[in-house]
């Protein structure tokens, strides 16, 4: 299985959330996810389709280290997960592995379904609102299930120029480049 | 801190004594049977373990699992820093696969039987494999400017229980053995 998703800025969040409830999809309330994420050394950023991924995410007291294999673009990618115990001991291994921190990300997400969709309505820290919405997939073509997942947005209200093709890890990346 | 440690080959009447001797004279820390796969064959592995630079471990202890990683700090290997996380899944299976797809597809699968004790402010394991290979380690943890001292105080403490330590060309020979005859070389 692998997860397909496509993701968009929230113009309108109290108007989006309000389609959401009238939809039947309740969101779950808000938890903090703190994620630092490693990419192979000398690779560019964004990785290249098929370069391996590595996040550290603490949540709820828990702390999962995930391997993401992006496929065709960022937002389509198999993933890993491992529960561990310590970060820091994570993050130290990476870095002898090859890895290197190229982000973190902090944000609050909210979570809800509608039918076999996950969706997911995020802050992100000096990133902004963000909506997320997820569908698990054997090997079905991934831009078609892209295209059916913006579909879905768009009955949100989200517009064309609302979508985002970059991770958040991505995004911050670019936001902190653009800084210095 | 690093861990200096060295290693001697026993035989199974050396074995039984040292456990004894130990049991007697230190402290028992614990008794454990660990099934471990050290990864190899990838892009940059040395089989050569005196110039290795990184083991990479994969460990199963009685049903704790953990991935260890060990950096060389001298030479002959005698000094690593090591890296331990414990993982939450009581199988290696996930860790497994995440490290196959990471592009580490082989590893020397090992199974080990060790008696843990301290004595003279030294851990000693006292380890038996499978198939009937008996050897000792005992260890020191020290910071980088220790390392040759506490070598030598290893080496002292092992000669006084008549046990001789394995300079590294036989280190290296003894693992090969092992590698030979006791491990397996498999798929991650």
């Amino acid at each position: 299985m692998k997860e397909i998703e496509v993701k968009a800025r929230i113009a309108d969040k109290a108007a989006l959330l309000q389609k959401l409830e009238e939809l039947g999809c309740h969101l779950s309330e808000p938890v903090s996810q703190k994620d630092r994420v490693f990419v192979p050394n000398g690779a560019p950023l964004p990785v290249p389709n098929g370069t391996n991924v590595l996040r550290i995410r603490e949540q709820g007291g828990k702390i999962i280290f995930t391997l993401k294999q992006p496929l065709t673009n960022q937002l389509d990618c198999i993933e890993r997960e491992l529960a561990i115990d310590d970060a820091e001991a994570m993050a130290d291994i990476f870095g002898l592995l090859g890895f290197w921190e190229s982000a973190r990300v902090n944000k609050l997400r909210r979570k809800g379904k509608h039918q076999d969709l996950e969706i997911c309505v995020d802050e992100v820290d000096e990133l902004g609102s963000f909506i997320e919405v997820e569908k698990l997939a054997e090997s079905a073509d991934s831009a078609e299930v892209q295209d059916e997942l913006f579909g879905f947005l768009k009955t949100l209200g989200v517009g064309e120029e609302d979508r985002v093709h970059d991770g958040y890890d991505i995004l911050m990346y670019k936001l902190k480049n653009s800084q210095t | 801190m690093i861990e200096v440690e060295i290693r001697g080959q026993l035989t199974a009447g050396q074995y039984e004594k040292l456990k004894g001797f130990l049991g007697q004279n230190g402290k028992h820390l614990k008794s454990f049977n660990r099934e471990m796969y050290m990864l190899c064959d990838y892009p940059g592995y040395d089989h050569d373990p005196i110039s290795r630079e990184t083991d990479i471990r994969l460990k199963d202890t009685d049903g704790v699992c953990t991935i260890v990683v060990k950096k060389k700090m001298s030479d002959h290997n005698v000094g690593r820093t090591e890296m331990e996380l414990k993982l939450e899944d009581n199988t290696l299976d996930s860790a497994r696969a995440i490290f196959r797809a990471l592009g580490y597809g082989r590893a020397l699968k090992m199974q080990r039987s060790t008696d843990l004790y301290e004595y003279n402010g030294i851990e000693w394991a006292v380890v038996r494999t499978p198939k009937g290979h008996y050897y000792y380690e005992a260890e020191l943890q020290t910071e980088q400017e220790g390392m040759a001292a506490a070598h030598q105080t290893l080496v002292a403490e092992a000669e006084k229980l008549g046990l001789e330590a394995l300079k590294p060309e036989e280190m290296r020979d003894f693992l090969y053995l092992l590698d030979d005859k006791e491990n397996e070389k498999v798929d991650l």
